[in-house]
């Protein structure tokens, strides 16, 4: 099954298609960067500056829905594609603007923490807005992150009031008790979101099923529907957990690219002033 | 895809606002909790975030720790132990905004401060060797001028400079000019500050090429800018001189490797001279240099026209003769009333060329007569400060060498002794002449020189009164009367004014002279048949009837300065026996003149060797005093020939003062090998030495001589200085351009290096062989 809204084909024409233009972006980067140095330029300035415009282009990827001007140039998908072959290209650029070596003043290995925090962030981002949507489309229903804890509430409420209605046998009930309530009404402990996995929903799938020999004929169909109550809560749990870490990762990237364009604005004045001027 | 807020969404999201079945009443799950809103969280925690960083920003931009946040990084190790590390002063010895509150930066930033001085103005502050001549910021540290000078001199651009036309960017600072940062990034550690690709060293110079192999322009200027110091034609000494002496011309006998393998030393003259020239100097040496000499004067025909010079020497009385020396001219020139229009006198004055029968010329040179006495008195009585004072006066300004010459002087004894010897009266004719000549200024000055001098002196002169001299001169007076005095004695006398200046004559230093005063008093009793019998000079050159002193004897006891030895002849004057004065001296008995083979001969044995420095001495027979020299380099004719030299003057030797050092080396003994140059400032500098490469002094080339040598193939020097044996050059030296000259050498071609430095082996980067800063590296401030 395709789930990529583009063929793959083109998808890889795309896609060889940006990384050739990034790659002659940054040849042209690292050559105008030597020919500075050669003309005896101020070239860390000038990279610099280069560098602060890319970092505040980046960061305007987060105000195209705000800034309608910002967003009616282009499509989020080219904005995406953008973002990421220009958050790549800032790379090479920061490599050059600090000469290829470590930073090793305070606030300039602050500035590159930050830069390489939110660099790495953003290659998380990427990994997880490349994996978390197939791992989502996988789930038999779409949940949006919002709605998630009223469908929760919603599931555990369905379930309260069919247990109440079937009237059914002891072990049962105490198996809805025991077992069914803490996970139904319960949200799940923050390993579990950080890491999810199938084992709790497994357990319990399993304790149903091993409930219906247990049972009388008339209440067996009861264990499907709570297996079906299991498998859904699991899905919503899922649905939160991988919406959750896209979540957490958008907080901490665009949170460390406001840091980081703050510190880049100090460096600048700073820079800018103890080197004379830039004019 | 946009929502639809209100309808089911095809897709299958469960999205908010969506018809959903509503929750019961009683659906309360405190377990399940609520996400939270991510966009108010991303808000909350980013401006937390930046509200944070500000804060800290700000605390430690205020805090004592402030430079060691900003820093950006290591200082390199040449100017990290410069500063202390909790010195929260030390940004502000480099970085102007350091000076400045943090609020200014911004605008700093942009268009840096408004401070006078620029970053690289406080570089220049310690590396003030870089800053002289006011290039510091200049490329290569010279002005455009020279840039384009130097652009010129190569026929078709050869050294592709591109002369003023600079093309650094944003490296300039606010004035415009180069910037330190430019080439020299701080702040990297221990990276070398000085790294220059070939590539960066092609920004200013019109002329790109790849290496030294490729495209590098051939050295067609030659590699030596200038003549050597010391006159050396190379040629005439490897195929003539030394072939005659039947010795190897080795070059390392001469130029040595100095220790940093940079510097082609050259030996002393010890070394690699006095084996076959030190007679030559010694010769010169020996005939002594005259640092005065009085004229001969028409003394008749003085009087002729009612002048009259006073107490003159019988044996300096003839036709009018004699040449001003060129230290005594300095010191004539000096003088504080006459030396104005004695500058004006011809460069060659002489005193043969003053006609008899011209009154005005016979007056002019009286005038001098009186300044050559009267510096003669000055230099005898305040010695060594009356000769600066002139000299002073004579230059116009004092400079080190001045300083120098003053050190060494002259030996004021000389003075006393020949003033002893041939005018003791001077002493009171002087000021007596001076004080009728400032009397007498106002109305005619020339008219009032003659007579003064034969004014008798009145037992009532308060100057007499005062003066030390005063027993000899009552002792002088009381002699028979003689023709000048007589004539004198008919003028009426001139009062002195009571408060008339004359310097005293130093009673210690007259009674630490015995061979003075017994002299004087000696002598004057006499009557000028007795003095002639018993000639001082004859008695002092034969006391006892012993052989005249050798020349060896006199050095002997000149050094050892045994002045006391010798007693000060007491000459016949015009005054003490004016028979002589007005006859030939030939027919008198005892005459000096008579009984020598010849007056050079005289000359010669009647020096008195003074003072206990070296050769200073005074010639009774030709009224000279005179200095021998010690051998080569003498310290005081190297001082005064330095000092000469460097008085004004014009392009060439024409100025009055350029001319003495001619006339006192007119043997050229000392610029056969000792060049001249004219500086900058238009005066001119004798090269006493060879000044090879000052080590301190860095070129746009380098060249290190002891890396190259040691390779075999370049063992033997003319490998690379090949010796053109028809190129003389021995007439180049003569003039004072050095930059005109003739090397012995071919030209050096560029495909000799390639062997070696082609990219493959020694390399040809540009730095290998040029400097960029060029000029003296002395006085690095370290504060």
């Amino acid at each position: 099954m395709n789930h990529f809204p583009l063929p793959r084909r083109k998808l890889r024409a795309r896609r060889i298609r940006s990384i050739g233009a990034m790659a002659v972006v940054c040849a042209v980067a690292v050559a105008f960067d030597r020919w500075l140095r050669i003309q005896l330029f101020a070239a860390p300035q000038i990279t610099g500056c280069v560098l602060l415009g890319v970092l505040v282009f980046l960061a305007s990827f987060q105000w195209r829905k705000k800034l309608s001007v910002v967003g009616a140039l282009g499509t989020a998908s080219a904005w995406t594609q953008v973002h990421i072959y220009t958050g790549f290209f800032s790379v090479v650029l920061f490599g050059i603007h600090v000469g290829w070596r470590l930073p090793n003043g305070w606030l300039e290995g602050t500035l590159a923490a930050f830069y390489a925090a939110v660099f790495a962030s953003g290659v998380v981002g990427l990994y997880l807005t490349r994996v978390a949507p197939r791992k989502l489309r996988l789930l038999p229903e779409q949940v949006i992150y919002e709605c998630i804890p009223d469908e929760q509430r919603r599931l555990a409420a369905d379930a309260r009031q069919a247990m109440m209605a079937c009237g059914g046998t002891e072990v049962l009930v105490r198996f809805y008790l025991n077992q069914m309530v803490p996970f139904l009404e319960q949200t799940r402990s923050w390993t579990w979101f950080v890491r999810p996995t199938a084992r709790r929903r497994k357990e319990l799938v399993a304790g149903a099923r091993d409930l219906e020999r247990y049972l009388k004929p008339a209440d067996r169909p009861m264990t499907h529907t709570m297996i079906e109550w299991i498998e859904r809560k699991d899905n919503l749990d899922y649905h939160r957990a991988i919406q959750g870490q896209l979540k957490l990762w958008t907080l901490v990237h665009v949170g460390m690219t406001y840091g980081l364009l703050l510190l880049a604005l100090i460096h600048a004045i700073v820079a800018g002033a103890f080197s004379g001027g830039l004019l | 895809m946009i929502p639809n807020p209100g309808h089911e969404q095809q897709d299958g999201y469960i999205r908010p606002g969506q018809p959903r079945p509503p929750l019961p009443q009683d659906a309360v799950f405190p377990g399940i909790r609520d996400v939270p809103n991510a966009r108010r969280v991303r808000a909350v925690v980013a401006s937390s975030l930046v509200v944070f960083l500000t804060g800290v920003a700000i605390l430690v931009g205020n805090s004592p720790f402030r430079n060691e946040v900003l820093v950006p990084g290591p200082l390199s190790s040449a100017h990290a132990h410069l500063f202390r590390s909790g010195d929260a002063d030390r940004c502000k010895a480099c970085h102007p905004a350091a000076h400045e509150s943090g609020s200014k930066w911004l605008r700093g930033a942009v268009v840096g401060f408004d401070s006078s001085q620029d970053q690289s103005d406080l570089c220049l502050k310690c590396h003030q060797d870089l800053q002289r001549n006011g290039h510091g910021k200049s490329a290569h540290n010279v002005g455009a001028e020279t840039l384009i000078a130097m652009r010129n001199r190569g026929s078709d651009d050869a050294t592709g400079l591109g002369g003023g036309s600079m093309r650094v960017g944003w490296s300039r600072d606010v004035h415009g000019q180069i910037a330190c940062r430019a080439c020299h990034r701080e702040h990297h550690g221990d990276v070398s500050l000085t790294a220059m690709s070939d590539d960066q060293c092609q920004v200013c110079h019109q002329r790109s090429f790849d290496s030294f192999a490729e495209g590098h322009p051939e050295f067609r200027q030659g590699l030596v800018r200038r003549r050597s110091q010391i006159a050396f034609d190379h040629a005439s000494h490897f195929s003539r001189h030394f072939p005659e002496k039947v010795a190897a011309f080795d070059c390392r006998t001469c130029h040595t490797l100095e220790e940093d393998g940079m510097v082609v030393g050259l030996a002393h003259y010890e070394t690699a001279c006095a084996n076959c020239h030190d007679a030559q100097v010694q010769q010169f040496a020996d005939r002594g240099l005259d640092f005065l000499v009085l004229p001969t004067l028409d003394l008749q025909a003085i009087r002729r026209f009612g002048l009259d010079v006073g107490q003159w020497p019988v044996l300096a009385d003839g036709d009018f003769d004699g040449a001003l020396t060129p230290m005594m001219r300095l010191l004539l020139e000096g003088d504080a009333t006459e030396g104005e229009w004695i500058r004006e006198l011809d460069a060659d004055f002489d005193f043969a060329d003053v006609d008899p029968d011209d009154p005005d010329q016979v007056r002019q040179a009286v005038r001098l007569v009186w300044a050559i006495k009267g510096a003669v008195v000055d230099i005898s009585e305040a010695g060594r400060s009356a000769v600066a004072e002139r000299v002073a006066r004579a230059m116009r300004a004092r400079s080190s060498v001045f300083e120098k010459t003053m050190e060494v002087g002259v030996e004021s004894e000389a003075f006393r002794t020949a003033m002893a010897g041939w005018f003791p009266r001077a002493v009171v004719e002087v000021p007596l002449y001076r004080a009728e000549r400032e009397r007498g200024r106002s109305a005619q000055l020339d008219a009032v020189s003659g007579p003064m001098a034969n004014r008798p002196v009145q037992e009532d002169d308060t100057l007499l009164a005062e003066n030390p001299l005063r027993e000899w001169m009552q002792r002088e007076h009381a002699q028979p009367s003689t023709a000048g005095s007589a004539e004198g004695s008919q003028q009426k006398p001139s009062p002195v004014p009571s408060n008339q200046s004359v310097r005293r004559h130093d009673r210690e230093e007259e009674a630490n002279l015995p061979d003075r005063q017994p002299n004087r008093t000696g002598q004057s009793n006499e009557t000028p048949g007795q003095e002639l019998a018993e000639n001082p000079i004859r008695k002092w050159l034969n006391p006892d009837g012993s052989p005249d002193r050798n020349p060896e004897d006199r050095k002997d006891l000149a050094n050892a300065g045994d002045a006391q030895e010798f007693s000060i002849p007491q000459l016949p004057t015009s005054e003490t026996s004016p028979q002589i004065a007005m006859e030939n001296p030939s027919e008198l008995p005892g005459n000096p003149i008579e009984e020598s083979p010849s007056s050079i001969a005289l000359a010669e044995r009647s020096v008195k060797w003074i003072g206990r420095r070296g050769g200073w001495a005074v010639d009774h027979g030709r009224m000279a005093i005179t200095y021998q020299m010690t051998g080569h380099a003498d310290p005081i004719w190297v001082a005064w020939a330095d000092l000469l030299a460097r008085s004004e003057g014009d392009d060439q030797w024409s100025s009055p003062a350029s001319r003495l050092f001619l006339q006192a080396d007119e043997s050229n003994a000392c610029r056969r090998c000792h060049t001249v140059d004219r500086l900058a400032n238009g005066t001119h500098s004798v090269n006493w030495q060879f000044q090879g490469r000052d080590p301190w002094m860095k070129g746009f080339t380098d060249f290190s001589h002891r890396s190259h040598v040691g390779l075999e193939s370049l063992a033997d020097c003319q490998a690379c200085h090949l010796l053109d044996s028809n190129r003389r050059n021995a007439t180049c030296f003569a003039g004072t351009n050095a930059s005109e000259f003739i090397s012995n050498f071919a030209e050096m071609k560029k495909v000799n290096c390639i062997e070696c430095h082609g990219d493959a082996q020694a390399g040809g980067r540009c730095t290998e062989c040029h400097n960029y800063h060029v000029g003296s590296t002395r006085r690095v401030r370290t504060d």
